[in-house]
C-alpha cells in the first residue's frame, strides 16, 4: 500500500500560470478551477507554487494588490517528486516540509500533476477495510440545547 | 486488548508453520494493519487540536483573516459563547476576498459555512478520515458529548502525522513489509 507510487494519485491536470501573472488573474483562476493549489512556470519549467495558504498569509493587505506579479509571493524553490516515489515518500516530504501540495515532475522535468496530501489521506481511506468505513452515521451537532 | 508480543516467538522453528491459525489482535502486524488498527482504535480526541481559533459572527472577515495568520491555522470556529454556529476556512477567505484588500467590509456571518459537519471525541480517528472524504471538508469540529461543548478541531496534518508514526515509526516495520506477500496462510 505505501510502496505504491505516488503517481497513481496523480488526477486532476494541474492549472498553470506563468511568473509574470498579476495575483488578480491568479485568485480567479483559484476560484474558477476549484484549485487550491497554482503551478507556476517559467516557459516550461516549473519554478514555484501558489496555493491558497499563501493568498492567505501573504496577499490580503493593501501592501500587494491584484496586479503584482505571483512570481513575488510564490513558494520558491518547490520540493517535487518523481513517478517512481512511493507514497511512503510523499508522506516523509510532506510531514519534513509542512507542504499540503507536491508536484509531481517527470525525469525530463515536465510537470505532470500536482499531489494532495488530502489525495494520500483518500487513497488511505479508500484501503481501509470496511469495518473502518462502517461507521455510525454522522453525529448532528444539537442545534437547540437544554438551558443554551 | 494487546496481551503478547507474537512477533518475540519467530524463530526457525516456527510452531505455528502447519497451523492456519494467524496471530490477529497481536502486535505482530504489518504496517498496514497497525494503520488499520490505529484508525479503529484511537479516539477522535487523541488528534484533536484543542488550541483553535474562534471568531463571533459579527467579526469582519478582516478580523477572521487576522485570526488565521496569528495563530496560523486555515481554519476558525464561529462560535457564541460555546455555540458553535459555523466554520471559516482558508477557503472562504480566498473566494470572497481580493488580493489586495483586507476584507473589513465582510461580515463572517456571510462567508461562513453555517451547521458545519462535525465529529465526536470519541469516534474512532477512521470516522474522522472516513468523514473528510465523503464530505469533502478539510476540518471537523469535534464535540465531546458528555461535556456537550465543542473541545478542537480535526486539522489535516496532526492527522496525516498521526497516520505517518503509525506506519513509519517501528524499526522493523520495513523487514516485515517485504514479507507481506507471504501472509495469507
Amino acid at each position: 500500500m505505501l510502496d505504491t507510487p505516488v503517481s497513481v494519485l496523480a488526477r486532476a491536470r494541474p492549472v498553470r500560470v506563468q511568473r509574470d501573472t498579476p495575483l488578480g488573474e491568479a485568485a480567479r483562476l483559484l476560484r474558477q478551477e476549484r484549485t487550491r493549489c497554482l503551478a507556476v512556470m517559467d516557459g516550461d519549467a516549473l519554478v514555484g507554487i501558489f496555493t491558497d495558504q499563501d493568498m492567505l498569509q501573504k496577499c490580503f493587505s493593501t501592501a500587494v494588490g491584484g496586479d503584482t506579479d505571483i512570481g513575488l509571493v510564490m513558494n520558491s524553490p518547490v520540493v517535487t517528486v518523481t513517478p517512481d516515489s512511493s507514497i511512503h515518500d510523499a508522506l516523509e516530504i510532506i510531514d519534513r516540509e509542512h507542504m499540503r501540495h507536491l508536484p509531481l515532475v517527470e525525469p525530463d522535468g515536465t510537470l505532470r500533476a500536482i499531489i494532495r496530501a488530502r489525495d494520500i489521506l483518500n487513497y488511505l481511506a479508500e484501503s481501509m477495510p470496511e469495518s473502518v468505513l462502517n461507521q455510525p452515521p454522522s453525529l448532528t451537532y444539537p442545534s437547540s440545547r437544554e438551558g443554551g | 486488548m494487546r496481551s503478547k508480543r507474537y512477533y518475540t516467538s519467530i524463530s526457525e522453528e516456527d510452531p505455528w508453520e502447519d497451523s492456519d491459525w494467524l496471530p490477529s489482535t497481536a502486535e505482530f502486524l504489518l504496517p498496514r494493519d497497525r494503520l488499520q488498527q490505529m484508525l479503529l482504535e484511537t479516539p477522535t480526541s487523541e488528534i484533536t487540536t484543542d488550541h483553535f481559533a474562534t471568531v463571533a459572527p459579527d467579526d469582519t472577515m478582516e478580523r477572521a483573516i487576522y485570526r488565521m495568520r496569528q495563530h496560523r491555522v486555515r481554519a476558525v470556529l464561529v462560535m457564541r459563547g460555546e455555540d458553535l454556529l459555523g466554520i471559516l476556512t482558508e477557503r472562504d477567505a480566498v473566494m470572497h476576498v481580493e488580493p489586495g484588500e483586507t476584507g473589513a467590509d465582510l461580515i463572517v456571518r456571510d462567508v461562513m459555512t453555517p451547521d458545519p459537519v462535525i465529529i465526536g471525541a470519541e469516534e474512532p480517528v477512521g470516522s474522522a478520515v472516513q468523514r473528510l472524504a465523503v464530505e469533502g471538508v478539510h476540518h471537523l469540529p469535534v464535540f465531546d458529548e458528555f461535556e456537550l461543548k465543542v473541545i478542537g478541531i480535526v486539522e489535516q496534518r496532526p492527522l496525516l502525522n498521526r497516520i505517518i508514526e503509525t506506519i513509519l515509526n517501528e524499526e522493523w516495520a520495513a523487514d516485515l513489509d517485504d514479507d507481506e506477500e507471504l501472509g495469507g496462510g
